[in-house]
């Protein structure tokens, strides 16, 4: 037992350990049912990941014990992140965790930070475009930034919500272009798409994800870091274009509450890496859903989501959406 | 012509046995969800989602559309038997409805709003149908500026339901614009009577202040006003509860008018159902013969909601099939079904998978039939429920809300929240202020002041986009019209009694 | 029977001027961080706190306007109307303790015991059925995750 315990040691702090232990008996297993926390509604973004997560483990026969989605909304993710948070030490608690979730904790201020959860592994990554109705006569970046100078204030860019990615996204391009456009929030891309294909708005920035059609909407430029695949390869990134600054990758990730085993935080992390190497996932959830197929592992995630979350902070205090 | 053939054949491939026994399955199951409080077409599709994900693309859009259906039709049955809206858009419904319940009609009650909404559906579907596309265009052409308009009318004919006392209600009025400032507004991003904590930051959740306001304050209500409820209860039976051919000719034209504006406000970005079944009322209460004493307990209430919300909800799938833009947040949960089929709604849908279109139009028919064959077969068992002795009712309704508010979000808080409202809601009752007010306010204010500020921030801060826009304009000059006649009606019959007097 | 109650309806004739009153409040509260704090015009237009000013000082005035010159009325009701409320306060402080659907059967089983004072086969049918359907609506067929309470999760 104690061998196994300092192996679990040993292989957290590298790649090669993780192959060690799940070619070995694993140091722990869920004993009773697990909790998936989704600090989001049912329907939603979140809900769908992990309902579609569980549905991979189950097919793929990756956790024994049954998995319970209990979507916990609230507080733009703090009622979930409480939730987990108040777990403490319990290893059957999961939850997901996001790009979002952890923009609303930088710019609430909320009481449960990132140092307060432990995170697990990601397993898809979602980017950003700006982009025109198809019908407009901006042909490109350069043409936006034309208009913009000929009429100062001529530009009004829509996005989902205030506070998030798109605002985040908005914020990025506004400060590096040295442009003076105006952000609109909407309630969702749908409401955001209405009012670019009716002429109420000039410019948009939505998510990947959001599986806008490209014979309505016009993309000019992503925020990736390479180049997207089709149906969107010929849109240039903003790096290709001159802005290397403009970039941002939203993580769709898992997280467990502050006091996990290490032998949990190693078995979760196992089963992730398992479930985002299953066609099934590959095929139901990320290529559906228009996301980019990654695996990070809990101490990857652990500093990729650090790192992020300076980068919203110093963003955001760059716009003065926070003080 | 064209289209009627792709009908036909949409017909051809949702006809079979499996597709009709999936969509009575998923009636029955949309009404069961739909009448508990709490829980509503949106949790219903998302719970049934992933089952349908065995079965084939088209059985499984249709049960979903069922689904659907069958939880517009419960939503209604709990806000007319125990005043318990379970959505915001049976709000309105319950205007009548209760009161109708009370009398001891709920059976009338309940036959109307299924009937109506069978009207008014049908109605939605019929223009999704034929002008789906003509129609989400219209829909575009509501831009921020537009909607604000739309929601001052809404707002301002609030003023239309205070009846006795308009004091009171435009007190409640306010009571509800307050409440719905709390969280963070999309327009302003600032936390706002949050009181610091984390439940209260995304604002006031609407179906736990209903089930509390409603619900829980009449379950108080009930304590004393026992002898008399159990009276009526009794006096129900099947055949009082079917409507004579006197009163089918009055919902008739009701249900048409409601379920032709209902749809053509659901098509609208972001103005929802709410807003579709709450102004079918008003016009209803303008133009209807009945209309001075609805709010009383009149079947055309209840008709004019019922057609309104159940049109609209059809009305937002024409945004969803020719733009591929979710208009109410069951479409935007069915749009992820439709991805997962690998359908890809937008325009190039009509062309690309034509099968699946039409089969989901026609499964629209399907399911709304079933549902209000599944819905009429329940009435009866239902009006025996009202039976139950309030002895037995209090515990059992006052339970339901306490659960029906916890699952909304998983949430104790909720529960709380359900249960303070309910006693401050018994408390304004005493004191003669109206609840009904309150709650349309608190949907329609945070709309308002999202549209408001969109509009401002698009033409940085020139208030000309609202007089720019002919649309807007128009809404505007009804507003106003509606406003100023009533003041100015006044203004003359005081004046003629003033010369009738100096005679 | 007749005489208790209408003591009862005239020890709450002080209900309306309360709930009045606190409407008042409420009202000048809201005027007041909406003016001073979250304020009413911002980038020419309405700010964060504009309607919670014009709703509160609508609220304000039409409050103190009832407080004075309107006459006081009130529906009839009793001191009883509250004993749900409190009862079903009990009932979900038991939850941590109990879990959901044992507290909310209790609280039916009991109410009709000792409340409305029907007997204990009637109460504890009803109880106990009402119990069993939340457990297969909501905990079963919905999934709700109902607390279970620490009895419960001991057991397991």
């Amino acid at each position: 037992m104690i061998i196994v315990k300092q192996l679990s040691k040993v292989a957290l702090s590298g790649a090669v350990g993780i192959t060690l232990i799940s070619g070995s008996a694993n140091a722990w297993e869920p004993e009773r049912n697990v909790e998936f926390v989704v600090p989001y509604s049912a329907g939603g973004g979140s809900d769908i990941n992990a309902r579609m997560l569980v549905e991979t483990f189950r097919q793929s026969d990756l956790v024994d014990e049954t998995i319970l989605v209990n979507n916990r909304p609230g507080g733009s993710g703090a009622v979930g992140n409480s939730y987990t948070y108040n777990k403490g030490d319990d290893n059957h608690t999961i939850m997901t965790f996001n790009g979002g979730q952890m923009m609303s904790m930088v710019t609430n201020d909320a009481n449960v930070q990132l140092e307060d959860l432990t995170p697990l592994g990601t397993l898809a990554l979602d980017t950003l475009l700006l982009g025109v109705a198809a019908d407009s006569d901006v042909e490109s970046l350069d043409d936006l930034i034309k208009k913009a100078e000929e009429d100062s204030d001529s530009i009004a860019i829509g996005g989902a919500g205030r506070g998030g990615e798109d605002h985040l996204a908005f914020a990025m391009i506004n400060s590096s272009l040295g442009t003076d456009f105006q952000y609109v929030p909407f309630g969702g891309t749908g409401e955001v798409t209405s009012a670019l294909l009716g002429g109420h708005i000039d410019a948009a920035v939505y998510k990947l994800g959001s599986r806008m059609d490209p014979s309505q909407v016009r993309s000019l430029a992503a925020l990736s870091d390479e180049r997207l695949e089709a149906p969107y390869d010929d849109v240039p990134t903003f790096a290709e274009l001159g802005y290397p600054d403009i970039q941002l990758m939203i993580f769709r990730g898992y997280a467990g509450p502050p006091d996990m085993s290490d032998e949990a935080v190693a078995y979760w992390e196992d089963v992730l890496k398992k479930a985002s190497e299953s066609e099934q996932w590959k095929s139901d959830y990320i290529e559906k859903n228009n996301l980019i197929g990654t695996f990070m592992g809990a101490e990857e995630s652990a500093e990729f989501y650090s790192e992020e979350k300076a980068r919203y902070a110093e963003k955001f205090k760059e716009v003065g959406i926070i003080e | 012509m064209d289209i009627l053939q792709s009908l036909m054949s949409g017909f051809a491939t949702s006809l079979t046995f499996s597709n009709i026994l999936a969509a009575l399955v998923g009636a029955g199951l949309g009404i069961v969800i739909g009448a508990i409080p709490g829980l509503g077409s949106v949790t219903g599709v998302a719970l049934l989602l992933p089952l349908t994900f065995q079965m084939d693309p088209i059985t499984g859009i249709i049960m979903l559309g069922a689904v659907y259906y069958g939880c517009m039709y419960g939503g209604s049955y709990s806000a007319i038997m125990l005043n318990i809206p379970g959505d915001a858009p049976a709000v309105v419904t319950a205007l009548d409805g209760y009161p109708l319940s009370k009398k001891g009609q709920a059976g009338k009650a309940l036959f109307t709003a299924n009937i109506s909404s069978f009207i008014g559906g049908t109605i939605g579907i019929v223009m999704l149908t034929f002008m789906g596309a003509a129609l989400a265009k219209i829909g575009l052409l509501f831009g921020p500026a537009e909607v604000a308009a739309l929601v001052i009318l809404a707002l301002c004919s609030i003023g239309w339901l205070l009846g006795d006392s308009p004091k009171k209600g435009l007190v409640s009025t306010f009571i509800g614009i307050m409440l719905s400032m709390v969280g963070i507004g999309l327009a302003f991003g600032q936390p706002r009577f949050t009181f610091d904590s984390m439940y209260l930051l995304n604002g006031i959740s609407f179906i736990p202040l209903v089930i509390g306001m409603f619900g829980f304050s009449q379950v108080l209500e009930m304590m004393v006003n026992r002898v008399d409820a159990a009276g009526l209860m009794t006096k129900l039976s099947l055949r009082e509860s079917l409507l004579d051919r006197s009163e089918l000719r009055s919902i008739i034209p009701t249900s048409l008018r409601s379920g032709v504006l209902g749809n053509l406000v659901g098509i609208l970005p972001g103005a929802g159902a709410t807003t579709g079944s709450f102004l079918a009322y008003v016009l209803e209460k303008k133009v209807g013969r009945h209309g001075a004493e609805m709010g009383t307990g009149r079947i055309e209430g209840v008709a004019a909601s019922e057609a309104g919300n159940n049109a609209a909800a059809a009305g937002s799938f024409a945004p969803l099939l020719s733009l591929g833009i979710p208009g109410s947040g069951t479409a935007a949960v069915l749009l992820g079904g439709l991805m997962m089929w690998g359908v890809q709604p937008g325009p190039m849908l009509f062309q690309n998978s034509p099968d699946f279109v039409w089969g989901l139009i026609s499964s629209m028919y399907l399911g709304n039939v079933m549902a209000v064959l599944a819905a009429l077969a329940i009435i009866p068992f239902l009006v025996k429920l009202l039976r139950v002795p309030p002895a037995f009712m209090i515990p059992v309704i006052a339970v339901v809300c306490v659960v029906g508010s916890y699952s909304v979000n998983n949430s104790m808080f909720d529960v709380w929240f359900m249960l303070g409202a309910g006693v401050i809601a018994f408390f304004m009752n005493v004191a003669k202020y109206p609840v009904a007010p309150l709650l349309l306010a608190f949907v329609l204010t945070p709309r308002l002041e999202t549209s408001l500020r969109q509009a401002l921030d698009i033409s940085r801060g020139d208030p000309s986009i609202f007089f720019g826009s002919p649309i807007a304009t128009t809404l505007l000059s009804i507003t106003l019209l509606f406003f100023l006649y009533p003041l100015i009606a006044k203004l003359v019959r005081a004046l003629v009694k003033k010369r009738q007097l100096a005679k | 029977m007749e005489v208790e109650q209408s003591s009862e309806r005239e020890s709450l004739s002080w209900l309306p001027a309360l709930v009045t009153i606190g409407i008042v409040i409420m009202g000048l509260c809201w005027a007041a961080f909406g003016i001073f704090k979250y304020g009413i015009w911002v980038n020419n237009g309405p700010g964060g706190g504009f309607f919670a000013a014009v709703a509160g000082i609508g609220a304000a005035a039409l409050g103190i306007y009832e407080f004075f010159f309107s006459p006081v009325s009130a529906k009839p009701i009793g001191g009883r109307s509250l004993w749900p409320a409190a009862a079903m306060a009990l009932a979900i402080l038991c939850t941590p303790l109990l879990g959901m659907v044992l507290s909310m059967s209790l609280f039916i089983l009991l109410w009709i015991l000792l409340v409305e004072k029907k007997s204990w086969k009637q109460s504890i049918f009803t109880g106990i059925g009402a119990g069993v359907a939340l457990y297969l609506l909501f905990g079963l067929w919905l999934k709700v995750p109902f607390p279970q309470g620490m009895f419960l999760e001991m057991l397991q």
